[in-house]
């Protein structure tokens, strides 16, 4: 085996990888979208499953692939078969999986805190089975497991000696609400890429039209099911 | 946190930096590779003296192990440059159309790759500069138009962006609070005027 054998199957891996799903041809303007239309929305996004099972599989697949070059490349480094090239191109390879893990650990991490800061919100959401599922299996252990130990902390340190009418987490009863719900009415930043012109109906019955590439700043829940259909990014 | 708090719904620039990095641009190689397979795109087999494209940070690399030369963007030169100057001076309420990462991009190029560029680097510098200043003013004074409901920001690039968002984004969300108070007030209100003047009418009755 040399060189050649190994980039080789380094190309035929991948081909059958890409066969598998053509849907995405652009993996990494999905997953950048995904990051950052999850970054700037007030409210945790539906998951996205597909998306994430593809890149994380593809990202073990190369890391096998790079760990069985290297180890090749070690084997074979005194006997001077070992070019530059080569190097440069395991460079290259690595470089391209570290920059795929940036932006799925950014991604993970920024759903993690909105899952943690309206914990008591996406849980109760989560028991209506009738809502769309935003959480993936994980995160929804995580939800529920994190909220156990939050709520016995808080008991063992001072619920306990407070009177058993101002204990409740998630009060709704009088004036405030003590369950933190996500703000959708947030301004966003929105560009469109969707190629025919629309118009969003604004909530005072205004409607804006949208041109393409066109920056706007506008509510967040006005623009919401445009998100979903792909036609507007949040920037 | 999970996300440290100044990383949430805004972007530093290192971030802003790694996105611009992604966009394809074009490389005179000066030497010989096999195309290879990454996990999203794959970089075409590379030829001497043919030009190809390849995202920016595999051009960076190259150059970083002087394999290539980079072709520089058709707007990254004084002349064109200075055109796109002259339009911001003459329409003072718009902003010229450059690429959605001009400043990180020409920053980069700069810095790593100035020997191909067409132009003297310091020539451009001052340029880029110029161009950065009157469109900062411009913004600024664009803050003016701030409402509660949507503002429209064609011709911005992502990095202009992202130095407007703070301010933005909670100036209208405070307006946006007001608006939403004072409405409600002016409903309670009018509930509470014709309440009233039913009692009136109640007591002309008696």
């Amino acid at each position: 085996m040399d060189i050649d054998d190994i980039l080789e199957e380094f190309e035929t891996t991948a081909k059958t990888d890409l066969k598998k799903t053509s849907v995405h041809d652009n993996l990494y303007n999905d997953l950048i979208t995904a990051m950052i239309n999850e970054r700037m929305a007030p409210e945790l996004l539906p998951y996205k499953k597909e998306l994430l099972d593809e890149v994380l599989q593809r990202l073990s697949n190369q890391q096998q692939n790079l760990l069985d070059s290297h180890e090749y490349g070690e084997v074979n480094a005194s006997s001077g078969v070992v070019s530059s090239d080569f190097k440069l191109q395991l460079m290259i390879i690595e470089t391209d999986i570290e920059r795929y893990n940036y932006l799925v650990r950014l991604y993970l991490r920024t759903r993690l805190t909105k899952i943690d800061k309206h914990a008591i919100h996406y849980i109760n959401e989560t028991m209506e089975s009738d809502k769309e599922i935003r959480l993936s299996p994980e995160e929804e252990e995580y939800i529920n497991q994190h909220f156990k130990i939050i709520t016995k902390l808080y008991n063992n340190s001072f619920l306990k000696k407070m009177p058993p009418s101002l204990t409740l987490l998630d009060d709704t009863a009088g004036e405030e609400s003590m369950i933190e719900h996500p703000d959708i009415n947030k301004h966003v930043f929105i560009k469109s890429i969707s190629t025919t012109p629309m118009y969003i109906k604004l909530d005072d019955g205004e409607d804006l039209p949208i041109e393409k590439d066109g920056i706007y700043v506008v509510k967040y829940n006005v623009i919401k099911k445009y998100i979903d259909l792909g036609d507007i990014v949040l920037i | 946190m999970v996300l440290p708090a100044q990383l949430q719904n805004n972007l530093t620039p290192s971030e802003v930096n790694f996105l611009a990095e992604n966009e394809l641009v074009t490389i005179l190689p000066r030497y010989t590779m096999q195309k290879m397979q990454l996990i999203g795109t794959k970089v075409p087999a590379l030829r001497a003296m043919r030009r190809e494209s390849v995202p920016l940070w595999v051009a960076l690399i190259l150059k970083s192990q002087d394999k290539c030369s980079i072709i520089p963007p058709k707007w990254l030169n004084v002349a064109y440059l200075k055109d796109k100057y002259d339009e911001e001076v003459r329409k003072p309420n718009q902003f010229s159309a450059l690429p959605w990462n001009w400043l990180e991009i020409s920053k980069m190029l700069l810095a790593r790759a100035s020997d191909d560029l067409s132009d003297p680097s310091h020539l451009l510098r001052s340029v880029l500069q110029d161009l950065r200043e009157i469109r900062l003013v411009k913004s600024r004074k664009g803050l003016k138009e701030l409402n509660e409901s949507n503002i429209v920001l064609n011709g911005l690039s992502l990095l202009e962006i992202n130095e407007l968002r703070p301010f933005v984004l909670t100036v209208m969300n405070k307006l946006r609070q007001l608006h939403d108070t004072s409405n409600a007030q002016d409903i309670a209100d009018q509930d509470e005027y014709e309440d009233g003047g039913y009692d009136d009418d109640d007591d002309d009755d008696i």
